[in-house]
């Protein structure tokens, strides 16, 4: 029964998700656009070697960045339908369905964990296809990828569910993805000291990401390196995961 | 001057204005390396807090007219100019106190010089009106905020490729720097851009012309009296 | 906003766009770094500001001298001087195309630029035709319709009237009435009352007198009775009204047999309810005649306190046939409505015209 009901929310949520072109248009179509024009305007500033065994470094380096932090944004959507379906408008009518709430959660954190991931897939193979782009072993990258979605999603929920405002949380949502972002080192160069060069290697689970996307092909030194980043990553899931079951017991009932 | 108050003292009560208007600058204002001469990022990304600002400042007048309250205002003997005057000023005034607090800090910091703050006053406030008059026109556009918004953050990210945020502009190609020169945000680094090299010539006031010319533009474009 | 846009509206808008566009195009592929920048952004605040301020046209004017003088730093702007003239064709004021055209003849005269402005010319001329067909198109469709508003608005004034009239009337009548047999009759009766008494008094006093007065006093009584009659014969109308004109209609019926009966007290409908009951019976029967192959008509007359109820059945329905309000039947339920009726039809088993109205 309870598996059922799942599937038809999981199945309704990704038909919300697949109809709105606006978000596809913000987390495929926009990272997309920056990464083309910053890795033009990067190549024709540059004396270095732009291609190293026919890809393009400099747009590796930005589309990578980009695709973490539009992964990283990516549960604003799942904070919506969570304000949307459980606090504003539609909460007394979905509390009567047979549904449960946690189901109801459940099966909308999956959908949009799915409909980012894809989105994410779409920026690696477009960025690779149009732009050269470097991205080491692909099978790491998408694993990557789930991870950092599955870290999105868990943050939105938290930061949704502790400020019970859904546009705050949402600006803040946006301003911790590009504050990793500046962490890590991709708008401008961080000051050449132990802690900051701490944060653009394992501070931030941007970084992190960055780090073994890089670590996992030729970029990289060492696999223990990229190994030690993803259990970075799936401990700091599993952190995530456990603060979710504890606040959504006790806030959304 | 009734609406200039109440729009004032309805600004500073909303939680979101007061983090961009006080915490965010003084955020950025202390971390030093932003503030190099020859770098300089620092004064841009002032400059696209003063744009979130104005576009957040702008959402009451949206939500003045999707909730209806704009019909109930101009039941009374209210004309649209004043209203929009009024507001538009309250908003300016905040970001125009804020710029002069900001500006007087960074000087005592990092020993700016009086022709300088006062260049950079003049450009932040001409930029804020731009600004404030862009969002006055991209909400006259919209009739849903969760639209507005998303598209706003598309255009504000291309603003900020193309407006010497991400990339300073004359590293531009050509092409993309007259896509650019479409976009207030443009003219604000460039007149940035002399500032920093402390030239005072006719390009920084050209700058402040078109973002003058913007501003009208936009306010035109936004002042129709819409009610629905 | 409330009223949409007209599609030669909407042509004018992408014109100028497309003209805009064109001119951004030209700035981005020639040179001109800021002059030509200046040129479109004061170029959009003009035409914004004559959107938003429409009866500002000699803003036109300005818009041509900023090219011109534009021109003479950047040279392929002239061009869009074709948008100025096109909009002034457009708005149907050509004089403020002139510093354009002068300017061409000066500079330019066999140049492409002649060209391009007759064009746009030719294009503001036709775009403005159309937009003064459409507003005059407009503007006898708005007088059609407040015609036919006041005629239906003339209607319902006479029908309230006629109402009126007819109350006036009975009013005036009854006061007719009131003054004969006042004046006549009244007198001989009240003489006769008053000479009656007196012979009651005289009859133990003196007999002879009284006997005398009591022939007069039958007299004047024979002469009253007399007046009475006579202002009731006057009175009686020639024509049949009520319910007796209702009853010579359906005699005199004779497409197929009919019954007609009446239930109530037929004194207490007013006349100018009996002119509408009249109407409505002759109505079904005619239609009855027309398109009905009817055996047997039923027409039911009931009048309660409140209302009056006239129903008029036939069992002749055609099959697959449907059922409209023709005129005759409209302008009845319009005169129904007017005394507060209502007047309904319906063709289930059977034709039934049914007419409700009020006593009031």
């Amino acid at each position: 029964m309870t598996r059922n009901l799942f599937w038809v929310s999981f199945f309704h949520y990704l038909r919300r998700l697949s109809r709105g072109y606006l978000g596809i248009l913000i987390f495929v179509a926009l990272p997309l656009v920056i990464v083309w024009v910053l890795s033009f305007v990067y190549s024709q500033n540059t004396e270095e070697q732009i291609y190293v065994f026919g890809y393009n470094m400099i747009s590796t380096n930005i589309s990578i960045g980009m695709m973490l932090i539009f992964q990283l944004s990516g549960g604003i959507y799942l904070l919506n339908y969570l304000n949307h379906d459980l606090i504003k408008p539609m909460k007394w009518r979905l509390k009567a369905s047979p549904c449960a709430t946690y189901t109801l959660v459940f099966s909308g954190t999956a959908a949009c964990l799915v409909f980012t991931v894809l989105q994410g897939i779409l920026i690696v193979v477009g960025t690779s296809l149009l732009q050269d782009a470097y991205w080491g072993n692909v099978w790491i990258v998408i694993f990557v990828i789930v991870l950092v979605s599955i870290i999105s999603q868990f943050l939105n929920i938290t930061l949704f569910l502790y400020i019970r405002n859904v546009n705050t949380a949402e600006y803040i949502s946006w301003f911790l993805s590009w504050a990793m972002a500046v962490l890590g080192g991709l708008i401008f160069t961080l000051p050449d000291n132990a802690f900051f060069s701490f944060m653009k290697q394992y501070g931030t689970p941007f970084s992190l990401a960055q780090s073994a996307i890089r670590e996992s092909g030729f970029l990289g030194t060492s696999s223990t390196n990229m190994l030690v980043c993803i259990a970075a990553l799936l401990g700091i899931a599993g952190i995530l995961a456990v603060l979710v079951i504890k606040l959504g017991r006790r806030k959304l009932i | 001057m009734t609406i200039f108050l109440f729009a004032f003292i309805r600004s500073l009560r909303r939680k979101s204005t007061l983090v961009a208007m006080f915490v965010l600058p003084l955020a950025i204002v202390f971390i030093r390396t932003l503030w190099t001469l020859e770098n300089g990022r620092g004064f841009l990304f002032y400059g696209m807090i003063i744009m979130f600002a104005a576009f957040s400042l702008v959402r009451s007048i949206m939500i003045d007219r999707m909730t209806g309250t704009v019909v109930r205002i101009f039941a009374a003997p209210v004309a649209t100019f004043q209203y929009l005057f009024q507001n538009l000023l309250a908003f300016w005034l905040i970001i125009g106190v804020q710029t002069i607090v900001f500006v007087v800090i960074g000087s005592a910091l990092y020993g700016w010089g009086i022709e300088m703050a006062v260049r950079l006053i003049l450009s932040y406030n001409i930029f804020a009106v731009a600004s404030l008059a862009f969002s006055l026109a991209w909400n006259s556009m919209f009739r849903s905020k969760v639209m507005s918004d998303a598209i706003f953050s598309i255009i504000i990210s291309l603003m900020a490729l193309l407006g010497g945020i991400f990339i300073p502009i004359s590293m531009l190609p050509d092409f993309l720097r007259k896509i650019g020169m479409l976009f207030p945000t443009y003219w604000l680094s460039n007149s940035l851009l002399f500032i920093q090299d402390k030239e005072w010539n006719g390009q920084y006031w050209l700058s402040i012309l078109i973002m003058f010319l913007f501003s009208a533009a936009f306010l035109l474009y936004g002042s129709k009296r819409r009610l629905e | 906003m409330g009223k949409s846009m007209s599609l030669h509206e909407k042509i004018f808008i992408v014109y100028r766009m497309m003209g805009m566009l064109l001119l951004y195009i030209l700035w981005t592929k020639t040179g001109s770094d800021v002059a030509g920048l200046f040129l479109l952004l004061s170029l959009l605040i003009l035409m914004l500001f004559r959107w938003r301020f429409p009866k500002l046209k000699w803003t036109l004017i300005i818009d041509q001298l900023v090219v011109i003088s534009i021109s003479f730093l950047w040279g392929n702007s002239q061009y869009i001087l074709a948008l100025g003239v096109f909009e002034a064709a457009y708005l149907g004021c050509p004089l403020f195309a002139l510093p354009s055209v002068f300017y061409t003849v000066l500079y330019n005269p066999e140049g492409f630029l002649f060209l391009l402005l007759t064009q746009s010319a030719f294009a503001g001329i036709a775009l403005w035709g159309w937009s003064k067909q459409q507003e005059s198109a407009f503007r006898n469709m708005d007088e059609e319709r407040r015609r036919y508003y006041e005629t239906e608005s003339l209607k319902q004034e006479l029908l309230a009237a006629n109402v009126q009239m007819v109350r006036m009337v009975e009013l005036s009548e009854r006061s007719r009435i009131a003054r004969e047999i006042h004046d006549d009759a009244g007198h001989e009766i009240v003489a006769a009352y008053m000479s009656l008494q007196t012979v009651q008094a005289l009859f133990e006093t003196d007999a002879v007198e009284a006997e005398e007065m009591f022939c007069e006093a039958i007299e004047r009584l024979g002469s009253g009775i007399c007046k009475i009659r006579e202002a009731v014969h006057n009175l009686t109308p020639l024509t049949e009204i009520g319910v007796a004109a209702l009853h010579r209609l359906s005699d005199r019926f004779s497409h197929c047999p009919i019954n007609f009966t009446v239930y109530g007290d037929t004194s207490k409908v007013s006349a100018y309810l009996w002119v509408i009951l009249e109407a409505c019976l002759k109505e079904a029967l005619t239609n009855v005649m027309r398109h009905a192959d009817a055996k047997i008509v039923r027409a039911t007359l009931d009048i309660t306190p409140c209302i009056v109820r006239l129903c008029v059945e036939n069992d002749g329905v055609r099959k697959n046939s449907y059922f409209t309000a023709g005129l005759g039947l409209r302008n009845l339920q319009q005169r129904a409505a007017a005394v507060g009726g209502n007047i309904s039809t319906s063709i289930a088993e059977s034709f039934r015209l049914v007419c409700v109205l009020p006593i009031l």
